[in-house]
Formats: structure tokens, C-alpha cells, sequence
């Protein structure tokens, strides 16, 4: 862990210094050698104390707003409440890998929080200078439709984790997060590649690193829309699924759709005062154009979901224009 | 169930025992008795071993942890689930009572109110099961005696995996291991004398039981109503490509689809712990 291997990288919105070293992070340019960046560093992280508030049993917050998170045998982490530093605790014979799979996971929630801004579980796309996010449960798709729109020659902005910038002015943005797309065994097979020479998630896992088949975003990208993916109800024994539809959601509607699609929704919510929550929301329902997916989750219905996407992003123009009737 | 009442109450079962029934049925007692909506009729009363609960009440995301990490939070998780006011009181529970590797209650005791246990006729299970699966009665009858992993396949689905130990083990844990007030009853006796058997698990688990509103709520939740609604609009916990989750209901159906030798090893190898919970009447 030497500072003489630190590098000065880009992670989402920020500039890190990765004392820790943050390989998949791309370095940061030239231009943003004396910006504030945020320290991530080796140190101890203390248990939590008596006075500090359980926000979930790994999540915990300090009087002074230090927060600390904990995944037991892998690593503790504390994000100061200014959030300029992050100190890493890894446990003993922890993987490095793995110790970055969370830090780039929840850390980065708890990151995203202390700097104001409201983390969305969505993948992120951009294409023609323009962004979707795709968001929706664990398991519903998001970073299945990455990979295929990555292949169909859109550039990955983010996965799994979607900082959306809330400046007051100008339109909405998505900087570039980490650039991987963390895919099932199962869904990388069926895009007719293969997991050899892929790293995995966890050793334990299925779970692989596929690069994006078109690159990253060079920068940050405004946001043209939110799409919600949703599986269909299932009908009776034997009846085919019902045909893919795709709704424009508006007023509170669109606003519970933002609020359905932030990651870690019970524990942003803990940790974020409500006014600054309820005005991100309220900013990203009202300049983000905001649609529900509902299509069956195979393989076989891509084709069709692209162009549904493809659709989305043609009549969403961004900046002024969000808003346009599709 | 009143909000903010505290501690949890288990509907624990070996899976195709009944579970969902009584479910059903308590989602429709809670409601005065009032029809469900398929293809969605229990949303109040979850699987204990949500995934996207799990989520959400832990602050990590399930699918990057290992299912060993994942187990051992799990008494973690129900903790907060009980800590958490917003959510359901009621969960539904197919694992065995047990403890994690770091000596842990699955079900931490202090949080746990009241158990319903359910419990059927170990052939009965074996064909509903293998209808389930869409696996061969062979396989069934293999799950039954030497246990299974379910959910545990090479990609995370809805549930975090269980694991269900042979079934004598499954059912001896809830009624011998359990700390927490069991009440076991058997899917017969819910066949027989539903309306009798709804009442004492409402008396159980402390849930007003009025007699009309048990009246209505028997007859909203037969077999056969839920099995009619299933073949309409069907049913989020249907897993089978080829068979409705709700089947015929008929106590000693197994006898028509298992071979004699079959039906005679199952009853042999559970004899005891059928007849712990009754089931040898």
C-alpha cells in the first residue's frame, strides 16, 4: 500500500486519491490534478461507539456523522461525514477484490449521501450524447440490457450504481462510474461469449466482470430518461406473456417511480435529511422524462426491449426539452 | 395482526405442507373475511428469506455475498425486521429451526412471538412437491430423505438460498428445538375442520377472530376456490411450468401415484416423526 503507487483517478463525480488502489477506476486527467479529491485509505475503523445510531446492522452513524459499514470477514469501512475520506479496514485474509465490490456497492451509496447526492440502482447508457438509466430490482435486468446495449454500440455510464448530479442549472448528469458491467454466468453465455479470461465478482460466485464491448462515457452525460423495469404478473398455466409495454409516468407517479428506483432505498432514506431527499426526487421526476418497462426477462425479447430503449432515448431530448410529450 | 404489535410470527413449514394455505387464510381473517386478489393474494405475509428484504433492511446488496455470508446474517436481518414497525408481522418460513455456524439462533427467540408449524402427510408432500419441482416422484421422495438446497442455483433468484434438512429432521426441529410457542398443526386437520383450525391459530398467534369474519374467511380460502382463482389470473408462487400450485388437496392422494414400495419406504424412514406430530392416524 505504498504512497508511492497512489494515483489520482475518477470515480462518478469525484477525483479519488486511491492509497488503497482502485485499479478498474479510470486515472484522472491532467486538468483535475488540483482538484479536491476524496483520500481512500488503509486504516483502522473502530467498532461503533455507545452514542452512535444504528441505521441497519451493518450500517452504522456516528454523532459527528461519520459513517461506518461492516461486511463481516470482508472489510469496515468509514466514510467521514464530510465525505472526503474513506478509511478501509479489510479483515484478515480478506480479497482485495472483494473488499472493492463493496466499496464500490454501498460505500459509494454512503458516499454519494454525505456529498448530497441521491444514489439510483440503475445502469446507466448513453448514446448520441444522451443517457438512460435503467433501473429496477435486484435481478430484473439492468445489467443484462448494459451488456446488450454496450454490444448494440451504446457506451456504459454506470452499473448498478447511478449518481445523477442535482445542480440546479442546466440539465441532469451521470458521470462515468466503474467500468464493468458485473454479469451472470448464465447471461454472459447467452450473449454467446464466454467467461474465460472474465474476472469473477467474488471467487465464490457467478458472477463476472465484462468491460463495456463500446467503452465508457468520456464524461458526464445528461440524463434524458429513467426507465423502471418490471417483470410481467404471471397469468393462468400456459397462456403466453403479455406484449411489452412502455408507459410514460408523470406527477406522482414519475416521482414514486424515482423514489421506487433508489438503491438502497430504506437506508438513503435513513441517512439523508427528507428536504434534500424530496428535492432530488422532485428534480429528477420532473427533468428526467420517467418510463415503466414491462416486458418478459428472456433472452428471446431483447430485440424488442432495445428498440423500446432506442424509442425512449429518440423522443426524450434533454436540457429544456426534458420534459417534451413523447 | 395490529401494526407496531411487537415480535414476529413464523408460518414454518416444510414446503407443500399447507403453508400458503394458512396464509390465505389469515390474509382473509385479517381482512374481516374478505375475498383475495390473485395473482397476488398474500402480499402482507412474505418468505422470511426475501432477497430484496434482505436488501434493504441490511443495507447490502445479497447478491455479492457468498450464501454461507448471506446465512449468517440472516438473524442479523430478522432482528431488524422486528426492529422495523413498517413491516409485515407475519412471515412465512421453510427452513428448519437451526442455528448459523456462529452458534446463532436462524430465528433469534426474542423477536419470535408465536410459530404456527404445519405440518402433512410426508407422501402427500412428496407428490405435491414433485409437481412443484416438475421433478420425477423418485427425485421427491430423495429431496424428503436426504434434504435440499432451495434457491441455490448458479444465479441468485427472488428467495436467499434455504436449506431444508430430510423432512423427519425439518418437522422434529420446529416441534423438539423451538424455544418459542409452537402450535403444529396438520394440513389434514385444516382439510377436515378448517374453520375449527383457523380459530385456534388465530387464538395462537393473538388475532381477533370474530365468527363471522371466520366464517367469511373459510369460505374465500378453500382449496378449491384458490385453485379456480389460480386457473383465472394465476399465482406469483406458481414455480412449475406444467402444473397449478394449487392441486387437488385430497389427504392420502399419494396413494393412487405412489408405488407401494415407494409409500412404504417413505412412512418407514419417518415413521417417528410422523407420529410425533400425529400423522400416523
Amino acid at each position: 500500500m505504498g504512497s508511492q503507487n497512489t494515483a489520482r483517478r475518477v470515480w462518478g463525480p469525484w477525483s479519488v486519491i486511491d492509497e488503497v488502489p482502485l485499479p478498474e477506476l479510470p486515472l484522472a486527467p491532467l486538468e483535475q490534478a488540483g482538484a479536491p479529491a476524496i483520500l481512500v485509505r488503509e486504516a483502522a475503523v473502530p467498532a461503533p461507539g455507545a452514542d452512535w445510531q444504528q441505521i441497519t446492522p451493518l450500517v452504522h452513524r456516528a454523532p459527528d456523522g461519520t459513517l461506518r459499514f461492516e461486511v463481516p470477514d470482508i472489510a469496515a469501512f468509514l466514510v467521514s461525514g464530510d465525505g472526503w475520506t474513506v478509511s478501509v479496514a479489510p479483515a484478515s485474509g480478506a480479497e482485495a477484490g472483494d473488499v472493492r465490490l463493496f466499496l464500490y456497492g454501498t460505500v459509494q451509496a454512503l458516499l454519494a449521501v454525505a456529498h448530497g447526492l441521491l444514489p439510483l440502482h440503475a445502469a446507466t447508457m448513453a448514446k448520441d450524447g444522451r443517457a438512460l438509466a435503467i433501473s429496477g430490482a435486484s435481478g430484473a435486468g439492468k445489467s443484462t440490457l448494459a451488456a446488450a446495449l454496450s454490444h448494440a454500440g451504446w457506451h456504459l455510464v454506470a452499473d448498478d450504481v447511478t449518481l445523477v448530479g442535482a445542480s440546479p442549472a442546466g440539465p441532469l448528469q451521470v458521470s462515468p462510474g466503474v467500468p464493468r458491467v458485473k454479469l451472470w454466468r448464465d447471461m454472459v453465455e447467452g450473449f454467446g461469449l464466454t467467461t474465460d479470461g472474465l474476472a469473477r465478482t467474488r471467487m465464490e460466485l457467478e458472477k463476472f466482470q465484462l468491460l463495456p464491448a463500446h467503452g465508457m462515457a468520456a464524461g458526464p452525460v445528461p440524463l434524458a430518461a429513467l426507465v423502471l423495469l418490471e417483470a410481467p404478473p404471471p397469468g393462468p398455466l400456459g397462456t403466453p406473456p403479455p406484449p411489452l409495454t412502455l408507459t410514460r409516468l408523470r406527477g406522482q407517479e414519475a416521482f414514486l417511480g424515482v423514489e421506487s428506483a433508489v438503491y438502497r432505498r430504506r437506508l438513503v432514506g435513513a441517512l439523508m435529511p427528507a428536504k434534500q431527499r424530496l428535492a432530488a426526487l422532485g428534480g429528477l421526476a420532473s427533468r428526467a422524462a420517467v418510463h415503466r418497462l414491462v416486458r418478459v426477462q428472456s433472452l428471446a425479447a431483447l430485440p424488442e426491449v432495445l428498440a423500446a430503449l432506442e424509442g425512449v432515448l429518440a423522443c426524450n431530448p434533454v436540457g429544456a426539452a426534458g420534459a417534451a410529450q413523447p | 395482526m395490529m401494526a407496531g404489535e411487537s415480535g414476529l410470527v413464523l408460518i414454518a413449514s416444510f414446503p407443500k405442507s399447507g403453508n400458503t394455505w394458512v396464509r390465505l387464510a389469515l390474509a382473509s381473517l385479517m381482512r374481516g373475511g374478505a375475498p383475495l386478489s390473485f395473482p397476488a393474494p398474500v402480499p402482507d405475509i412474505p418468505i422470511c428469506a426475501s432477497r430484496l428484504r434482505f436488501d434493504e433492511l441490511m443495507g447490502v446488496e445479497s447478491a455479492d455475498l457468498t450464501p454461507m455470508e448471506a446465512y449468517r446474517l440472516r438473524p442479523a436481518m430478522l432482528r431488524q425486521w422486528a426492529a422495523t414497525p413498517s413491516e409485515p408481522r407475519i412471515l412465512k418460513v421453510h427452513d428448519a429451526w437451526g442455528r448459523t455456524p456462529d452458534g446463532e439462533s436462524l430465528f433469534p427467540p426474542e423477536v419470535i412471538r408465536a410459530v404456527v408449524h404445519v405440518v402433512r402427510d410426508p407422501r402427500d408432500v412428496c407428490v405435491s412437491f414433485a409437481a412443484h419441482l416438475d421433478v420425477s416422484i423418485e427425485t421427491s421422495a430423495r429431496y424428503l430423505s436426504q434434504g435440499l438446497w432451495m434457491a441455490r442455483g448458479s444465479r441468485p433468484v427472488i428467495q436467499l438460498p434455504q436449506w431444508l434438512p430430510p423432512w423427519s429432521e425439518h418437522v422434529l426441529s420446529w416441534t423438539e428445538d423451538c424455544p418459542c410457542p409452537v402450535l403444529t398443526i396438520r394440513f389434514a386437520d385444516m382439510r377436515a375442520d378448517p374453520r375449527g383450525t383457523l380459530a385456534r391459530i388465530a387464538h395462537h398467534i393473538g388475532l381477533d377472530s370474530p365468527a363471522d369474519a371466520l366464517d367469511r374467511a373459510v369460505a374465500a380460502t378453500t382449496l378449491e376456490a384458490m385453485a379456480a382463482a389460480e386457473r383465472s389470473f394465476g399465482f406469483v408462487e406458481r414455480q412449475s411450468k406444467n402444473n397449478q400450485f394449487f392441486g387437488s388437496g385430497r389427504v392420502g392422494g399419494w396413494r393412487g401415484v405412489l408405488s407401494q414400495p415407494l409409500g412404504d419406504s417413505i412412512r418407514e424412514a419417518h415413521a417417528a416423526a410422523m407420529a410425533r406430530v400425529g400423522l400416523n392416524e
